[in-house]
């Protein structure tokens, strides 16, 4: 065993603690995983008993040899030689066939349940909260979806039934080699014990191994997905070397447990070899006495040996069966946490839709907590259908976080919000969300056309409702002067357009959707001033009929809004229209002077 | 003996059948470009065949072994030769185990070694390559091709190489074992030989592009869940989580299919070798039975050739799977290959210049842009010397932020020229110019690390003390005090534990903290409430003494002290001047301005003023 001689390998101590409680843990996920095939019951028996068939066909090769030798050759009969070939070749055919048939409706099953799988992930992550995205990596999950499920595919699509099948062959062997010969099997099996333990030691270190490799890929994955929707800001800041060799050491790290696991499991083969080999050599010098006593015949000796050979074969092959379970054990332990994940806002058993609504809202001492941090304290006030509501504060008062316990991406940690009498909790989230329009402050592109982002919202809306919509906020213009019009095709990281025009697309998405209650989180920010006023317009007849919550810092939205709530510290300071806060002389004052004083004073140089 | 000839011609032989393999000159170019990233890795790749030759000749003593240990005993009538032969068997397998296992886990390094070379690569080429390719591609395409398709090259690495190796070698070694034993026997082993090979071929053609196919999906189905994470408050704002799982949906199916396409193949792969193979075999016994009868040969040579036999079971298994991986391989080698070897539209010059020191005088001249026909930028000239200001003002897609991204060449201009310093920023190294721009852009993108890594993105390593001095310049002091871990808090992926307006002003501090020559101020501050923005401004003021600064903004307040002022409309300059001059004369800037002036008016002016405007 020379491979010892590389030591343990990196993770093999710090991964080690994990191997023996997760046992218990990993049987729950085998049977998870197992779960999957249930469905499909039919199609998984019909498969293995194909196999079996073949594994039959494929297992009477050594005693047709001996046929062929003792009774064939030996006894001088061309004719039971003739006949052992032709029996031969039939039951190649035979086994050719089965096999071809089983894996065949065994694969596809496979292919299937990873298919199911995948789409569990992704459902799972349509209903998980904010919070939750917040907290992980885009490319730790995406790794969840794709590599994970990748991992168990070969578990599920060959792994279990020629395990099965191995477990079958074995047992016939066994079988066979008892009854080919008693005393010869007795002789040989001196060695199992011994090929037990080595299986053991080496299944131990495979599993350790194994983690080792699900717990790196996932980094690459994060690692690549951040520096590759982050690469233009990487060349502005000529990090490419930097970051290149951040993702060589998360790359690196990933190729060592690679090698380790590689390491175990070829370290492995040869020990079995080995072991076979002296139960050949037993055979050899055991079967050589019993020839030699004419207690056994050549054509028995020359199956035993064909038998034994294929004896270690099936429990190479349970142990590289096993390597793959430990395997799939890992991926589907990332798997079945990321469906596990319980999302923290969550339809109440008791949810009703929520009618259409006038859109009152009323925030009744509303406090919030992230992670152990409160955001906002004891926030009341109270929206009339109908009316303009406008959020002013300085960045990070807490805003945001007001407009989206709103929104119910996160539930409030003290107080109630209701719309029109109705308790958020106690509605379901989509029939909320459905009547609200959000613009939020990093407007987000999807690929496909123009036409498809602004009818995002309302998939279902006409070419000319898209136009109005798109009309309406200013964006009709730069729309009809792109490439391909509406038809144009927009990529994720925005491309072509400019931010500005992207928060517009934004803006019109949200005005097409009709909500009624419409929040803008600066929706405007990065839109030029002519555009604004445009805007500011059109809000007027869009807002007819409908609650807005605005945030902005241009005091030209704010002082259309009919109540205003200065924010700060997470708190509601000072409530108002513009005029009250302005004679109140406080804090809004205090923005209002900074806000306006810029323009006139401007003129004198940059640090007016 | 016999077997250390074979050798010696299968191990020239042996990679070059099987890079035959595919049909036309593409694959074969994509294959040797692989194998070659392969063979990088000499003293490895050596010692991996090296070590497998070993171990492939001491497979093919054992049946020879077994043959005379039988024959002996049966010979002589004595079991001594078995006993003594049973044990050279063992220490024979035992010895073949050292080098099974180094040949076996030097293929696995080997292997991993030239995936991780390749994802460097990939990693590095992709972060190179200019903005018009980031704006054509999707990040979960690039991911995909950086991590399913090489983990598709790197059985070839591996498995592949070696398998090609021991199959080429034991099917000469066991043939001529044979041919030595009972020659005419040998010739009718062979007859399924050439049925293999072509079966090989025509398989790998087939599943080819299956292969591809494959990989395409994957690309597909990690762009539509990296857009769905990236979204997801898009997503749950518009309640579209229904039609999100109904575009995943297809995209799942289209993997689905692709994939039980690749796995009937399979399926049809494994029988259809060994079928074939064990016709061979059933010939050979049968022939070999009549030889013995017509006493031609001996019951221990019938059992020896059978056992030969046997080994060549192995290799012909493989056969089948190792023709998938080259197929495989190739079909990802493509999709490599095609990222690898897109060369950037900004390319540096091999005799670029590498300057000691960027003053930071910065010229337009005549400059144009435009993407494909679509003309973007027309005929912009201008010149800012270290020490002024630049302002620039215009509408949504005027074409402002196009200005900038042309200086540090994130796009190369399609006319005219850029100079700084007097020197065409196309004859510069592109490092040490950018170095010396500090660009903070009107998206914030920050990663998901700790403050200070994300303030010292482009000065990894810079001291705490420098740190904090950009924060405090970026009027992020305060921020930080109320931090219970400071600078090593954690800011989410994205910044999404930050409002727009903290974001915003961690991307200034980045920017600062590189201390450069020339300052690119993009729509800094829109998130920034009024009185921090004022606050940010005094700061700013004092930082901008000796550098050039170019401020982008669509608040006249922002551009108002700048020492030249360009009003661009349509990707033209329509005007340009002092504020002082430009509030005079009629124009889009003074339309502007009064827009902003009356929305920013004293109380009074009222709810109804904008309304008219």
């Amino acid at each position: 065993m020379g491979m010892m001689a590389f030591g343990p390998g990196g993770f093999g101590g710090r991964m080690g603690s994990t191997v023996d409680e997760g046992r218990s843990y990993d049987a729950r996920i085998f049977r998870r995983l197992v779960g999957y095939l249930r469905p499909r019951a039919f199609h998984v028996w019909t498969s293995v008993i194909f196999l079996l068939v073949s594994a039959v066909f494929t297992l009477l090769g050594p005693d047709l040899l001996r046929v062929a030798i003792d009774d064939g050759v030996g006894a001088g009969d061309r004719t039971v030689l003739n006949l052992a070939a032709l029996a031969f070749v039939a039951t190649t055919i035979g086994a050719w066939a089965t096999s071809y048939v089983g894996f065949r409706i065994l694969t596809t099953v496979g292919q299937q349940v990873l298919k199911t799988i995948r789409a569990d992930e992704f459902n799972q992550l349509q209903r998980l909260s904010l919070r939750f995205f917040s907290r992980q990596e885009t490319g730790q999950i995406m790794s969840r979806v794709t590599n994970d499920v990748d991992a168990i595919n070969e578990f599920l699509t060959a792994g279990l039934v020629m395990a099965l099948l191995s477990v079958f062959t074995l047992a016939y062997i066994f079988v066979r080699l008892l009854t080919l010969d008693f005393r010869l099997a007795l002789a040989t099996f001196v060695v199992l014990p011994v090929m037990i333990l080595v299986t053991r030691y080496f299944s131990t270190r495979a599993r350790v191994a194994f983690r080792g490799v699900r717990a790196t890929v996932g980094n690459v994955y994060a690692n690549l997905q951040e520096n590759i929707s982050g690469a233009r800001l990487a060349q502005a800041f000529v990090r490419e070397r930097e970051n290149a060799s951040r993702f060589e050491d998360t790359s690196r790290r990933y190729m060592q447990a690679n090698i380790e696991a590689g390491r175990v499991i070829a370290a492995f083969l040869p020990a079995v070899d080995t072991i076979s080999a002296v139960a050949l050599a037993i055979v050899l010098g055991f079967g050589g006495y019993l020839l030699v006593n004419d207690m056994v015949t050549v054509g028995v000796l020359v199956a035993f040996i064909g038998f034994m050979t294929r004896f270690f074969q099936p429990i190479t092959q349970l142990t590289r069966l096993y390597n793959m379970l430990q395997s799939a054990m890992a991926a589907g332990e990332r798997i079945f946490e990321l469906l596990d994940e319980r999302p923290d806002v969550v339809d109440s058993a008791s949810a009703v839709d929520l009618p259409p609504i006038k859109g009152n809202v009323v925030f009744d001492g509303v406090s919030f907590a992230y992670e152990d941090e409160e955001v906002l304290t004891d926030v009341s006030f109270d929206v009339p259908g109908g009316s303009t509501i406008a959020l002013v504060g300085p960045t990070g008062a807490g805003k945001t976080t007001i407009v989206s316990l709103l929104s119910r991406f996160y539930d409030p940690t003290a107080g109630s919000i209701t719309v029109d009498g109705f308790d958020l909790r106690s509605v379901t989230q989509k029939s909320l969300r459905r009547q609200m329009g959000i613009v939020p402050q990093d407007s987000f592109i999807f690929s496909g056309s123009v036409l498809d982002n602004i009818a995002y919202g309302r998939p279902e809306a006409s070419r000319r409702e898209i136009e109005d919509a798109a009309g309406a906020v200013g964006a009709h213009d730069f729309i009809t002067r792109l490439p391909d019009g509406y038809e144009s095709e927009l990529r994720e990281g925005g491309s072509r357009i400019s931010v500005g025009q992207r928060q517009l697309i934004c803006f019109a998405r949200a005005i097409l959707a009709s909500p009624r209650i419409l929040i803008l989180d600066e929706a405007t920010s990065s839109v030029d001033a002519h555009t604004e006023v445009l805007i500011q317009d059109a809000l007027k007849r869009l807002l007819a009929g409908r609650t807005a919550f605005v945030i902005a810092h241009r005091l030209s939205t704010i002082r259309n809004a009919d109540q205003v709530l200065v924010i700060d510290g997470g708190r509601i300071i000072e409530r108002g229209d513009h005029d009250e806060l302005l004679a109140l002389g406080g804090r809004y004052a205090e923005l209002y002077e900074a806000g306006t004083t810029l323009a006139p004073t401007g003129a004198n140089g940059p640090s007016a | 003996m016999m077997g250390g000839g074979a050798m010696a011609s299968a191990r020239t032989g042996g990679p070059g059948q099987m890079a035959r393999m595919p049909k036309n000159k593409k694959d074969l170019a994509i294959l040797g470009r692989l194998l070659r990233m392969t063979f990088a890795n000499r003293k490895l790749a050596f010692g991996a065949i090296a070590t497998l030759l070993v171990s492939l000749v001491l497979d093919l003593v054992v049946p020879r072994l077994i043959q005379a240990a039988i024959d002996g005993t049966m010979a002589r009538d004595d079991v001594g030769i078995a006993i003594v032969l049973g044990a050279v068997i063992v220490a024979i397998t035992a010895f073949k185990g050292v080098f099974t296992f180094y040949a076996t886990y030097l293929a696995e390094v080997l292997s991993q070694r030239t995936t991780f070379h390749i994802r460097g690569l990939l990693f590095e080429r992709i972060q190179s390559l200019s903005f018009s390719f980031h704006d054509e591609s999707r990040t979960g395409e690039l991911m995909s091709r950086t991590t399913s398709d090489v983990d598709r090259v790197r059985f070839l690495a591996g498995m592949g190489l070696m398998n090609s190796i021991r199959i080429t070698l034991m099917i000469v070694g066991v043939v001529s074992l044979l041919m030595f034993t009972n020659w005419r026997l040998a010739l009718f082993s062979l007859a399924s030989l050439p049925i293999l090979i072509y079966v090989a071929l025509v398989f790998s053609h087939r599943i080819r592009p299956l292969f591809v196919k494959v990989q395409q999906s994957w690309g597909a189905v990690n762009t539509v869940l990296q857009e769905n994470l990236m979204g997801v408050r898009v997503v749950r704002a518009f309640a579209r989580e229904d039609d999100e799982i109904g575009k995943f949906e297809p995209v799942n199916q289209e993997l689905t299919d692709s994939g039980v396409g690749v796995v009937r193949m399979f399926a049809l792969r494994q029988p259809l070798f060994e079928g074939i193979a064990a016709m061979g075999m059933a010939a050979v016994l049968w022939y070999g039975g009549v030889q013995v009868l017509d006493g031609h040969l001996t019951i221990g040579e019938l059992v020896a050739f059978n056992a030969y036999l046997l080994l060549l079971r192995m290799p012909i298994q493989m056969l089948g799977f190792t023709v998938s991986i080259f197929a495989r391989a190739t079909a990802s080698g493509d999709r490599i290959f095609e990222i690898l070897d897109r060369s950037s539209d900004v390319q540096e010059r091999p005799d670029a210049i590498e300057p000691d020191h960027i003053e930071g005088t910065v010229k337009f001249d005549r400059v144009e842009f435009g993407y494909e026909g679509d003309e973007v930028l027309s005929d912009v000239s201008f010149e800012i010397r270290p020490g002024e200001v630049l302002g620039i003002v215009g509408g949504t897609g005027s074409g402002k932020s196009t200005v900038i991204n042309l200086l540090p060449r994130f796009y190369d201009v399609t006319g005219g020229r850029i100079l700084v310093d007097g020197i065409d920023v196309r004859d510069f190294k592109i490092a040490p110019l950018r170095s010396a721009i500090g660009i903070v852009s009107q998206e914030t993108f920050l990663f998901g690390a700790s403050l200070r890594e994300n303030i010292a993105y482009g000065r990894p390593g810079a001291t705490d003390d420098r740190i904090m001095r950009a924060a405090k310049a970026a009027q992020l002091d305060d921020f930080l005090r109320t931090l219970p871990e400071g600078l090593d808090a954690e800011v989410g992926e994205r910044g999404v534990t930050l409002s727009g307006g903290q974001k915003q002003r961690v991307a200034i501090a980045r920017a600062l903290l590189l201390d450069p020559r020339i300052l690119i101020l993009d729509e800094s501050t829109s998130s920034v409430d009024t009185e921090t923005e004022r606050a940010l401004r005094d700061a700013l003021a004092d930082l901008m003494q000796g550098r050039t600064t170019l401020i982008i903004s669509q608040r006249i307040a922002s551009v108002a002290g700048a020492d030249e002022i360009l009003v661009f409309e349509s990707g033209e300059i329509v005007q340009r001047g002092r504020h002082g001059d430009l509030i005079l004369e009629p124009g889009l800037y003074r339309d502007m301005y009064e827009l902003q002036v009356e929305a920013a008016a004293p109380v009074g002016a009222g709810r109804q003023s904008t309304g008219d405007a």
